[in-house]
């Protein structure tokens, strides 16, 4: 009954906003809205496709050997002809009306001529990023470990390769020192060049069908880098860009001149508030990403099979993101005085937002830093991978949580307290916290939603690790890790300290530490369960590792770090919390070190 | 109404801070149902506070709070669907037309299409107000009005309105009091504060006067004229020749010749009246003043009243 008066309430709610929504927005600024939405979707729509093609045939080859010319097509610069003699070829190179001349392992170009030296340039770049696909294409020596979270660099260097000048003042001859495997070598040719016919004559297309106007795209490199995939995660969520700023000033505008104190004054709960100005704005991004993958099929080569069903599999995968985007623009609106507050905060916090997403997805599977993030799903699905229902809940749940818990934090500040009145950005988060927690015990789901917080900041410390190497950058993981774990699993009870709701007593630090420690315990647990299916070697290890106390030691972590901020808190008030969450990081960090050197005892490295 | 009490609204040691900062500080009191319960004191008294409080806005930071026997903290939803609330302020969705408007908020109080129809035009009749229109458009009285016939579409039994009048001209005033006299008379409980005295003297059953969050005074208007106020004697008259009047009867000279002079007591003025009697004078005229709740509230206010 009470499910269903609630659902009535949203439902209206709904209603009457995307009506509101519609009045206020005049024809005018409809019409420049839908424009500028069909532009931005057929760019994105065309852009994989085609690419910008500013440079496109920018240079024009001759090739008079055959062997390159799958590399050579990958590289839009480049408008390539097939000679049959070298001659010819060279003296066209000679005249200016060609800029490079390939022959077996050999590269002509012209060095009194700036045009044929830059694409002498990015004939190189080109023929190492193939040659370093090549290599990645090769199988890892230990395939059972590539899902490992150990990550390992290998390095290529190159020799630098004199250039032989032959035939000064004509072409000249470049030895790439190649191997005969995939490039054999030809010797230098000594550069005569015999008088050329008419070009016309001589210059065949290598592709007879589309000739100089020949379309390629980075998805055309081997191995493929999922560029084309990061053009489709973004174009999809173009909507939820769009709609969440909406949401975001439709949200604004309640909290300018107390509009909303009327809302607050109906019955309604401040979820059904959340829900009833969301749901209209989530359902039209929703369903604008659906039509985008439905409008993309029609245009991204290789993916025509993106049906109703996997287009939807795409929309569930990338609605935890486009929770986060509202949930991001709530909060704006709720740490902000005004519109153009609201705007710096939200952007701001989407560009952050874009880059965690589409960032990690993009590198290789292999890393689960890319775990971060539920675009990899999708990845994972225009790169033509499987996905499994495994796949996706990992995708989809740790992140669904994270954004339901900061729509849950956000959402708490709607009320009279916070939501029209103008307080600093802890205070405010206190409020909202305050108001959550109306019994001690809610520490425990806040610790517990807590995880999922600290894992989502941990992976991207992970991330930024890899800018700082060596002991700097573990350092630097590690303390920001703690003090995450720390402070996310300790602010709900600095908020009931900070607002006198705890009384000075042992029995109230017993009881506090328990929930907070428990909560954020119980909750890691689950995580890791969530996470088996990608981390089964380190589970693996994990359960051997449980025996010797494995499961007991970040319990006791917990408790002591929780008792020591409880304690801290209670007895010495809350303007020690900053030094109190300080010693328990330090209690933390110790903890891991420890952890590590047992790990690697038992792991005799 | 709970448990068939007859109290609509009941505060025990309500407290409420402000980081810090105690806006209300321990209040105690009953308002009954049915009655027009006026709230006044100076700005920042802790009125719109006590208000928010009661409507199930602002949760209390000690004490309880009950409306018709629901607990403003554990049934808020019980009490906000029972209370038609007013803010000081009107902040109304301005691009959406009246009749939209007033629908929103019958939706959300789950109103029936057809009751709220009926509600929407009544109010509006009795208001004075026409249907057609975007909200934007009107003036700040009609603004006012339409958010009164809002707080009264879902038939809320309590009525709490923060400043009705403030800032309205004469006629919507007199048209707001009337209307408001007129939910009294069908039974509504209405809480209402004001910076106009002559108003909630007029209105009010009973009259709660706070000052820096605390409560100085509740009663109805004649037991606090009775306890706090007073009645002022205004005599003018004419001496007999020759006679002067004693400097004990405190008379002074007027513009006129003769003798004025205002007492706050019967006995004094009784006095002056025997001696006039006596010497062969003559009384001109004899005007009584009572204090207005004005004259009450700057009295508890500055102090000069002691506090019962």
């Amino acid at each position: 009954m009470g499910l269903m008066l609630s659902s009535r309430r949203i439902l209206h709610l709904s209603k009457w906003e995307v009506l509101r929504a519609w009045r206020k927005t005049s024809p005018k600024s409809l019409l420049v809205g839908v424009l500028l939405t069909v532009l931005i979707m057929a760019f994105v729509a065309v852009t994989p496709t085609s690419g910008i093609q500013v440079t496109n045939g920018l240079y024009v080859v001759g090739v008079i050997v055959g062997d390159y010319n799958e590399m050579l097509d990958s590289e839009t610069r480049f408008s390539t002809y097939s000679f049959t003699d070298r001659p010819t070829a060279l003296a066209k190179l000679s005249s200016g009306q060609l800029d490079l001349v390939i022959g077996r392992g050999v590269v002509y170009f012209d060095s009194k001529n700036e045009k044929s030296i830059a694409a002498t340039t990015v004939f190189e770049e080109v023929w190492r990023e193939n040659r370093e696909a090549v290599l990645r294409q090769q199988r890892d020596l230990n395939p059972d470990q590539a899902n490992m979270i150990f990550p390992i660099l290998v390095s290529v260097s190159y020799s630098e390769v004199e250039r032989q000048l032959v035939a000064p003042n004509e072409a000249i001859v470049i030895d790439l020192g190649i191997q005969p495997v995939e490039f054999p070598v030809e010797q230098p040719i000594d550069g005569q060049l015999d008088p050329s016919p008419p070009i016309s004559a001589s210059l065949i297309p290598i592709d007879p069908q589309v000739g100089v106007d020949v379309l390629t795209t980075p998805s055309q490199l081997a191995p493929p880098l999922p560029f084309v995939s990061t053009i489709v995660a973004v174009s999809l969520l173009a909507p939820t860009f769009f709609l969440s700023q909406m949401y975001g000033n439709g949200m604004m505008s309640e909290k300018t001149g107390a509009k909303g104190r009327m809302l607050l004054a109906t019955p309604l709960r401040r979820f059904e508030i959340v829900a009833g100005k969301t749901l209209p704005y989530l359902i039209i991004a929703v369903l604008g990403t659906f039509a985008i993958t439905q409008l993309q099929s029609f245009f991204i080569e290789g993916s025509s099979k993106i049906g109703v069903v996997q287009g939807g599999i795409m929309v569930l995968l990338l609605l935890p993101a486009t929770l986060m985007f509202f949930a991001v623009s709530l909060t704006s609106v709720m740490l902000s005085r005004g519109f153009k507050e609201a705007t710096v905060i939200s952007v701001f916090l989407s560009t952050f937002l874009s880059l965690y997403l589409i960032a990690p997805s993009a590198l290789p599977l292999t890393f689960p830093v890319s775990l971060v993030s539920p675009v990899t799903g999708l990845m994972q699905i225009t790169e033509g991978g499987v996905l499994t229902i495994e796949d996706f809940l990992r995708f989809t749940i740790p992140f669904s949580i994270l954004s339901l818990s900061i729509f849950a934090v956000a959402g708490s500040l709607i009320s009279e307290e916070s939501f029209f009145v103008q307080k600093r950005l802890i205070p405010k988060i206190v409020d909202g916290l305050e108001l959550l927690i109306s019994r001690e015990s809610i520490l425990i789901p806040l610790g517990f939603a807590s995880v999922f917080f600290a894992f989502s900041v941990q992976l991207m410390l992970v991330t930024l690790g890899i800018f700082f190497r060596g002991l700097g950058g573990f350092l630097f993981i590690i303390l920001a890790s703690a003090l995450v774990t720390e402070t996310l699993k300790s602010v709900g009870l600095y908020a009931l300290v900070l607002r006198g709701r705890v009384r000075r007593d042992i029995r109230s630090v017993i009881k506090l530490t328990f929930f907070s420690a428990g909560g954020f315990y119980v909750g890691e647990k689950v995580f890791l369960l969530l996470l088996a299916a990608s981390f089964l070697p380190l589970l693996s290890l994990y359960s051997e590792t449980s025996r010797i106390g494995f499961l007991l030691l970040p319990f006791l972590l917990h408790m002591a770090t929780s008792g020591l901020l409880s304690s801290g808190l209670i007895y010495g008030g809350p303007r020690f919390y900053p030094l109190f969450i300080l010693l328990s990081s330090l209690l933390h960090i110790a903890f891991v070190i420890y952890i590590i050197r047992l790990m690697i005892s038992l792991l005799g490295l | 109404m709970q448990h068939g009490d007859e109290i609509a609204v009941r505060a025990t040691g309500l407290v409420r801070y402000f980081d810090g900062f105690e806006a209300v500080r321990s209040i105690d009191l009953s308002i009954r149902r049915g009655e027009i319960f006026g709230i006044v004191g100076p700005n920042g008294a802790g009125k719109t506070t006590l208000l928010k409080m009661i409507a199930g806005l602002l949760r209390p930071s000690g004490g309880k709070i009950s409306v018709l026997g629901y607990d403003s903290v554990r049934d808020t939803i019980k009490v906000k669907e029972n209370i038609g609330y007013l803010p000081e302020e009107d902040s109304l969705y301005e691009e959406m037309s009246i009749m939209d408007y007033l629908h929103l908020f019958s939706d959300l109080y789950l109103t029936k299409r057809r009751e709220a129809d009926l509600r929407i035009a009544e109010n509006l009749s009795r208001l004075s107000i026409r249907n057609t229109g975007v909200v934007g458009d009107l003036s700040k009285g009609m603004k006012r009005k339409i958010a009164i016939t809002r707080s009264l579409l879902h038939d809320p039994t309590v009525l709490i309105y923060d400043e009705p009048t403030s800032g309205l001209d004469v006629l919507s005033i007199r048209a707001i009091i009337k209307h408001i006299k007129n939910l009294a008379r069908q039974g509504k409980t209405i809480i209402f504060s004001a910076h106009n005295m002559a108003q909630v003297e007029n209105v009010c059953d009973r009259i709660a006067i706070l000052n820096n969050g605390k409560l100085i005074a509740l009663a109805t208007m004649d037991e606090l004229l009775s306890k706090y106020g007073s009645k002022k004697y205004l005599i003018d008259f004419d001496s007999a020749e020759n006679q002067d009047v004693p400097a004990n009867l405190h008379a002074k000279r007027n513009q006129e010749g003769g003798y004025s002079v205002q007492y706050e007591n019967v006995d004094e003025t009784n006095t002056l009246l025997q001696w006039i009697g006596r010497t062969g004078g003559r009384t001109l005229s004899i005007t009584t003043k009572s204090d207005t709740l004005e004259d009450i509230f700057l009295g508890l206010v500055d102090g000069s009243h002691a506090i019962e």
